[in-house]
């Protein structure tokens, strides 16, 4: 199987980490560095999954989900998000704005490739459990 | 001593009588005709008087057998009867002591008049002053009502308004005869209390804190409000507020931009560790951006470092004589490879001439550091940054020139505050503390210098500060 991965990150680093562990998994992985590029991408190159970061240039990785939810093409796609932004509040937009899962940096490389395979397994987003997170991870909001 | 009456028995012994009188020394005379008193008269006030008239004036009354003590008593009865001119005072003896006529009797009342009138003068005095003290006392109060700060208002049951004081007038802008006259706007009820906007004369909207309580106005059921401006503290709150705002936003950055170099470092290391990389030269990749990221990382500690310093007041510059153009080339040249990265050119702008100042090396290093990075990471990609330095009176003038993004007007004021981001992901994402401009700010203000910004957004930015080129025992150097 050759899956193909679309990561949309702005940090340079963060994509060359997600990109090379996921080929090293075998996946076909393509990268965008901004939110406008990642919706073109996601349109064009037909990917089986999105790994999207939020903090993003122009559009963020909200907008970025929203928009591929309100697309026939791209609305059923498994976006998979993975953020520095760590209070509850920005992992609840974030599902709320369609992702199917949540992770927050920094993430395990092979917690990624575990996120992604499960997606990518067809798990739909009803049995996903939301709440099967690293200890820790999610910081409370408000503070 | 006992007085002499001459007894005059006829009207040609008046003159006579007069006579007896110089001679006895006599004060008085009775004038008696027949045994009865036709008259009494006193040599001093009566001479010259004509007697005859006396006697004419006199009420011809029997007197039978009267004692002199009685005499006075008598003739004062005859004369209050009208029927004679003249009366007889006696003493308290009842010795007749004088004698005095009806004008006399008319002075009297004039006297009780004039008593009267100045009873009547007191009264009016009196009524005076206690018009005056009410007035005093109206004024207190219109004092009060007048210089009270909060607005007072009078609001008829139709929501008209029926009076306002000058706290009024000052809290909307506008004259009493403006208000007066006009709807309140605003429903008013007894027992009120609520927060209303204040329309002022420019448009400009302030909040005021309204409570209302029923009230009478020319007899009929009105409404008094007090009106109490609470803009200012209004503001101060969302001035707290925002600040608030923007320290929570800040602690949430600060976990952001700690969190994504530790990605990189931990995912990369994480891979290593796991063997997944095998080929050598993807190691070094691998390290090389564990080691950015680290460093990354530390910089961002020195920056809270920093501000912690400043909260605590244990910020400070050590000043040393030192070339300002080295340190500016310097830092320019540190930026090289960044700039480059983005295709950008830094250009110096450094004339050779100028002099040395006294200032911490360091600090201005980091300043430069700052204002270099922003323009930098600003800058669109083949774009330019220029860095200018200048004599400009008695002060050092460095400049950073970017045709980067800019910033926006509403971003300008608060560009130096702590915290602070440019809102937008764009910018954030960009990375950053929101803190380097504040330490900036903080380093050039301890040297005695100013920094500020102009920018507009889409055309790029100017960053500016100052040095004072002549510091106080700066005299020399080794």
């Amino acid at each position: 199987m050759d899956k193909k991965i679309l990561v949309i990150d702005d940090d340079p680093n963060a994509l060359r980490l997600i990109e090379y562990t996921l080929e090293q998994e075998g996946y076909r992985v393509i990268t965008a560095s901004d939110g406008l590029e990642g919706l073109t991408k996601a349109q064009d190159e037909h990917p089986d999954l999105i790994v999207l970061d939020i903090m993003l240039p122009g559009l963020d990785g909200y907008e970025v989900c929203y928009q591929l939810r309100q697309k026939l093409e791209t609305g059923a796609l498994p976006i998979l998000m993975v953020s520095a932004k760590a209070r509850q509040d920005d992992k609840d937009i974030g599902l709320r704005m369609g992702a199917n899962d949540y992770l927050t940096k920094p993430a395990d490389p092979s917690m990624i490739v575990a996120r992604v395979k499960t997606l990518l397994a067809g798990t739909s987003q009803e049995n996903l459990n939301l709440e099967d997170y690293g200890a820790g991870r999610i910081e409370s909001g408000g503070r | 001593m006992k007085t002499d009456f001459s007894k005059l028995s006829s009207s040609e012994s008046v003159g006579s009588a007069v006579k007896v009188m110089e001679k006895t020394n006599a004060d008085y005379s009775v004038v008696e005709e027949e045994g009865k008193i036709k008259g009494v008269v006193t040599s001093r006030e009566l001479v010259g008087y004509p007697f005859s008239r006396l006697l004419l004036d006199c009420a011809i009354q029997p007197l039978g057998t009267i004692t002199e003590e009685a005499l006075a008593d008598e003739a004062l009865r005859v004369l209050e009867g009208g029927k004679a001119s003249f009366l007889v005072v006696s003493n308290a003896e009842g010795i007749p002591i004088g004698i005095t006529n009806r004008e006399t009797i008319i002075d009297s009342l004039f006297q009780e008049l004039e008593k009267l009138n100045r009873e009547k003068d007191k009264y009016i005095a009196e009524l005076k002053q206690a018009e005056e003290a009410l007035e005093t006392s109206k004024a207190s109060f219109r004092n009060i009502v007048e210089r009270s700060s909060d607005g007072i208002i009078v609001v008829d049951q139709g929501g008209i308004v029926r009076f306002v004081n000058s706290a009024s007038e000052a809290i909307f802008q506008r004259r009493a005869e403006e208000l007066i006259g006009e709807l309140f706007g605003f429903p008013v009820a007894a027992e009120t209390a609520a927060e209303l906007d204040i329309v002022r004369k420019g448009g400009e909207i302030g909040t005021g804190e309204m409570r209302a309580v029923e009230t009478e106005w020319e007899g009929k059921l009105a409404y008094l409000a007090t009106v109490h401006d609470i803009t200012e503290r209004k503001r101060a709150e969302e001035e707290l507020r925002e600040l608030d705002r923007m320290k929570s936003e800040f602690i949430s950055n600060i976990s952001h931009e700690l969190r994504s170099p530790l990605h990189s470092i931990r995912g990369f290391t994480k891979l290593m560790l796991m063997d997944k990389v095998p080929d050598p030269e993807v190691q070094k990749e691998f390290l090389s951006i564990i080691d950015d990221q680290g460093k990354r990382l530390g910089t961002l500690i020195d920056s809270l470092l920093d501000m912690s310093r400043l909260e605590s007041g244990r910020f400070t510059i050590q000043k040393q004589r030192l070339s300002i153009k080295d340190v500016i080339h310097e830092t320019v040249e540190s930026f090289y490879s960044l700039a480059s990265e983005k295709d950008t050119v830094i250009n110096e702008d450094i004339p050779v001439t100028l002099p040395e100042i006294e200032a911490d090396g360091e600090r201005v290093r980091q300043v430069m550091v700052n204002l270099l990075s922003n323009a930098v990471k600003f800058s669109n990609d083949g774009g330019s940054v220029t860095v200018k330095g200048e004599v400009n009176g008695s002060e050092l003038l460095v400049q950073v020139t970017d045709r980067g993004i800019g910033i926006p007007e509403e971003a300008m004021l608060y560009l130096f505050e702590r915290f602070y981001q440019v809102n937008g992901s764009a910018t954030r994402s960009a990375g950053g503390s929101g803190l380097g401009l504040y330490i900036s700010r903080q380093i050039i203000e301890a040297h005695g210098g100013r920094i500020w910004a102009e920018s507009k957004e889409g055309e790029g930015s100017i960053f500016s500060f100052t040095l004072p080129l002549n510091q106080a025992g700066g005299d020399s150097h080794g």
